[in-house]
């Protein structure tokens, strides 16, 4: 569904050159909750950021359902962004002067969808994620572990192919944090959603199916569920102290 | 539920950020429009002289307010657009089109500033209104023009708005093209860190550069004019750039270079306020320059009033005669009898009565001026024009002085402070012909004579008057023709309440006496006039209301009645006075808006900083001290080198102008200082409100 070739990025600050993606290479399936894990500036967010067409790359592909990213014109990303892609991020980016609500049902109103569906979808997905009772409020006035449940209903309401998510717990308590891993998990089986997740946090990682370890900005391992969740939660633990250096 | 409708929610839940991005469009436009109605109103374009200093001082002052204008309201632009930042890049994020929400952010821009900049006009045509209103009434009594709008100031407005609405839509287009979304939705944390090591050396070059800059522009062109005698012309006022250079380098050190060095502990006492600087520096500094510059152009049209009041009032004191006036001996003027029968109405007593005999000879002279390519062209003419003349006796009549001037020498009359420039010299006239022009009296020039109440015009060139050897004298004068004797009188009165009255009638007495040979204006010389030919200018009709002595005047023969002239003079620049004092308000209104805005971006941007570090345990009082120290940086260092630098501009132009310090030009440097203490006080006040709604934001 999601296919990352050869893909490189690099940063100029001043006369120095950063190069913060070297030789990418993997493919998400779909229906997948995948994680990328790293130290920082090993180049997760530049990665999540390139496939999200926020920020230009400078060399490889990028592939969604076998189409070319790099290949569409603005009009044509912004509807992929619109329509098959779905973001959550560590900061929420909640609309403030907006309700929840209505900040749920900001992809449909861009897709210039009728009012009676959006409304039906937007209730639905609010009612999953736990916020129903929320949805008059303003982002200033709920919890952030609701804030972010919004955005993930938000992420969904066209349901998109693939959910990026950068951070999603980065800024939750544990408490919040597993809501928010509930709501992508319940967006896996109840919509089949595939999700695509930058995390520093193990625990959070732990629920995915695979996790991609970066370092460097390159790929550094590819682990994959097998068994019970704290037993991946484990291994994710002993990997990323190897990574550390032992510590 | 629409994309308009959602963006329509944003703008209602969020009206303070549009209200102070509308405010700051509105005032800019209402001050400049007001300004522009008011200069370019028959009113003021009338008390402006045309080509003076005093346009040229009030036009330059205006582009700095002007300036100062738009800073404040790109500035406010610019934090409205960082507002939106997170709304665009959350839409396009999502997947609208960004062509789409950028030119919805351009219409909604340009809705903003068209209907802010018409409610500006508005305004500013209305406070015009009332300012000119003010203006006309309070300069009435010299005044025949009235306020009125014109077409130029409306215009002129209009075009202010149109450069305002550029610089925005450029800033707003640059915005929206931006390419990068992370960069967009992280526009509202973007940093502003000053570039590159800041060392000690960059605070000294920015020392030099201010003062080279100053002093090049100053006397680079005094110099080149009297040793290269080439006139460089107004290109060197560029020399200016280097001064404001140089005050950038000194602000950008204050804000960004803080060492350990010899005082550690002094270092990490404001180690978090020096950090949290830093990364706004480029900004702050920015802003901190244009207050700096503001309160410069603001300091200097606040001079004005009391620099010529100050410069006119020294003069009065230095008039031997509290009344003197001249006029040829053919017109039938004011007689001691007429002029005892007049005191005796007011009971008024003549006293000290003292008449003199001049006559007016053809001489020669030198006219000074800078040709096409700028070069100082001196031109000698033998027959210049027709000077003044008047004997050692008839002088020691007047005055009471007794000069020794050897025969084939002269004295030159002059004003108390008279100085010598590129166009004026002393001693220019070296030859003084006969009535009928065949005999020449060759003529040394040995220095001058103060006697202001003998002095017309401005004393020099074509009115010059000089003070001859009696022999010479009457050498001169055999033979002349009855129109070209003239008679000086002066007189004082003993000291009575009536006095003004007295001199009011007696003004009105001697203007309706004088003969049509007497109505000239006050540069007119008939042997220029021959000289010249078509192209001589001064040939208009004298200005003058004998029923209104404060009016304009432009009249050779004007008497000059002390009393009467210093009660009245401020009346007679209140226009002129008026209009200074109004651009000084506008420098002023912009350098606190700006301040005011800074300040309040600085407490609303480190307000996380503030919850941390109050996390880490401080108190209030610690926070209030962080906050205190950022702000103070806005007003301390602008005023301090606003008021240091229009300081050393001052003594420069006063030391340039005759190359000493006379008393009159230490209490013109006491009074800079006066003013610079109310500006400090005036930017005292604005910290402290400014203080008040910080640590009301912060909740400290």
């Amino acid at each position: 569904m999601l296919r990352v070739n050869h893909l490189y990025k690099s940063y100029q600050t001043g006369s120095a050159i950063y190069e913060v993606l070297k030789d990418v290479c993997f493919d998400v399936k779909e229906g997948e909750f995948v994680a990328v894990m790293g130290p920082s500036g090993s180049g997760k967010t530049t990665l999540l950021n390139c496939i999200s067409c926020f920020i230009p790359y400078d060399q490889g592909e990028i592939l969604l359902d076998d189409k070319k990213l790099s290949a569409l014109d603005e009009t044509k990303i912004a509807k992929v962004r619109n329509e098959k892609l779905g973001f959550v991020f560590q900061d929420f980016m909640l609309l403030d002067g907006l309700t929840v609500f209505e900040n749920v049902c900001v992809p449909k109103v861009i897709k210039k969808e009728a009012y009676q569906p959006m409304e039906a979808k937007a209730k639905k997905l609010l009612s999953m994620f736990g916020i129903e009772e929320i949805a008059n409020k303003y982002p200033a006035e709920i919890s952030g572990g609701q804030k972010q449940r919004t955005a993930v209903a938000r992420s969904l309401m066209n349901n998109p192919r693939l959910i990026l998510a950068d951070e999603p717990t980065g800024n939750l308590d544990s408490r919040s944090s597993e809501a928010v891993i509930g709501a992508f998990l319940e967006a896996q089986k109840s919509l089949h959603a595939t999700t695509f997740m930058v995390t520093h946090d193990s625990f959070s990682a732990s629920y995915c199916n695979r996790v991609i370890v970066m370092k460097d900005g390159k790929i550094h391992r590819e682990l994959i569920r097998k068994g019970l969740r704290k037993e991946f939660l484990e291994e994710l633990l002993d990997e990323l102290r190897e990574l550390n250096g032992g510590e | 539920m629409t994309l308009n409708h959602l963006f329509g929610k944003l703008k209602s839940q969020n009206k303070k950020e549009y209200r102070q991005f509308q405010f700051c469009i509105i005032l800019a436009v209402l001050l400049i429009t007001s300004y522009l109605t008011i200069l370019f109103s028959p009113l003021v374009q009338n008390a402006l002289p045309e080509g003076g200093d005093s346009r040229k001082q009030v036009y330059l002052i205006f582009g700095i307010a002007v300036l100062g204008c738009i800073v404040f309201s790109i500035y406010a632009a610019s934090l409205f657009l960082r507002y939106k930042s997170k709304e665009i890049g959350t839409f396009i994020a999502l997947g609208a089109d960004k062509r789409h929400i950028g030119n919805a952010l351009l219409a909604e821009v340009s809705k903003i500033i068209a209907v802010c900049s018409a409610a500006g006009i508005l305004l500013g045509a209305l406070l015009g209104l009332v300012v000119g209103k003010c203006f006309e009434w309070i300069a009435s009594k010299a005044n025949d023009h009235h306020f009125a709008f014109t077409s130029t100031g409306i215009l002129s407005s209009l075009l202010f708005c149109l450069a305002l609405y550029l610089c925005i839509i450029i800033l707003s287009v640059r915005f929206t093209k931006r390419t990068n979304i992370m960069e967009i939705i992280n526009e509202q944390r973007r940093q502003e860190p000053l570039k590159g090591m800041i060392t000690k050396r960059y605070l000294w070059s920015g020392i030099v550069l201010t003062l080279l800059g100053m002093g090049i522009a100053i006397i680079l062109p005094s110099i080149s004019a009297n040793i290269f005698r080439h006139f460089l012309g107004s290109w060197t006022n560029l020399f200016y750039l280097l001064t404001v250079i140089g005050l950038y380098r000194i602000m950008v050190y204050s804000i960004a270079a803080h060492k350990k060095g010899k005082k550690p502990q002094k270092y990490y006492d404001h180690i978090i306020t020096y950090g949290m600087l830093k990364f706004q520096g480029a900004s702050i500094v920015r802003n901190m320059l244009v207050i700096a510059l503001l309160l410069i152009g603001g300091l200097f049209a606040a001079f004005y009033a009391p620099l010529q009041t100050m410069g006119t009032s020294s003069l009065y004191d230095s008039y031997e005669a509290g009344y003197s006036y001249f006029y040829p001996e053919a017109a039938n003027e004011l007689t001691k009898s007429d002029l005892d029968e007049l005191g005796e109405n007011y009971q008024v007593i003549i006293e000290n009565y003292r008449e003199a005999e001049l006559i007016q000879v053809i001489g020669d002279g030198i006219e000074w001026d800078a040709n096409e390519k700028g070069d100082l062209v001196e031109d000698h003419y033998d027959e210049f024009a027709l000077y003044d003349c008047i004997s050692t006796s008839g002088y020691e009549t007047l005055t009471g002085k007794q000069l020794d001037i050897p025969e084939g020498q002269y004295l030159m009359v002059q004003k108390i402070d008279a100085y010598e420039n590129v166009f004026h010299h002393f001693g220019d006239m070296h030859k003084l012909y006969s009535g009928d022009m065949q005999a020449s009296l060759s003529l040394e020039y040995m220095g001058t004579e103060v006697c202001s109440s003998l002095v017309v015009e401005n004393g020099f060139g074509t009115n010059s008057r000089f003070i001859l050897n009696d022999q010479d004298y009457q050498a001169l004068r055999a033979g002349l023709p009855e129109e070209r004797f003239i008679r000086q009188v002066f007189f004082d009165t003993v000291e009575n309440k009536n006095a003004i009255l007295f001199s009011q009638e007696l003004y009105q007495e001697y203007a309706l006496r004088a003969s049509e040979d007497m109505k000239v204006v006050a540069l007119y010389d008939p042997c220029e006039e021959e000289r010249v030919g078509k192209e001589y200018t001064y040939t208009e009709k004298a200005v003058f209301d004998p029923y209104n002595p404060i009016k304009e005047v432009n009249w050779q023969y004007q008497p000059i009645f002390v009393q009467l002239q210093s009660e009245n003079f401020v009346m007679s620049l209140a226009v002129r006075f008026l209009l200074f004092i109004y651009v000084a308000v506008i420098c002023l209104a912009a350098t606190g808006i700006i301040s005011y805005t800074r300040s309040k971006n600085i407490t609303i941007r480190n307000q996380q900083v503030f919850a941390d570090i109050e996390k880490l345990g401080a108190n209030h009082a610690y926070l209030k001290s962080l906050l205190k120290e950022q702000i103070q940086k806005i007003y301390i260092l602008p005023t301090t080198i606003g008021c240091l630098a229009i300081f050393a501009f001052m003594v420069l132009i006063l030391w340039q102008n005759d190359g000493h310090f006379d008393l009159n030009d230490w209490k013109i440097l006491v009074i800079i200082l006066i003013f610079n203490l109310l500006i400090a006080g005036y930017q005292y006040v604005l910290y402290r409100l400014s203080m008040k709604e910080a640590v009301k934001t912060l909740g400290i």
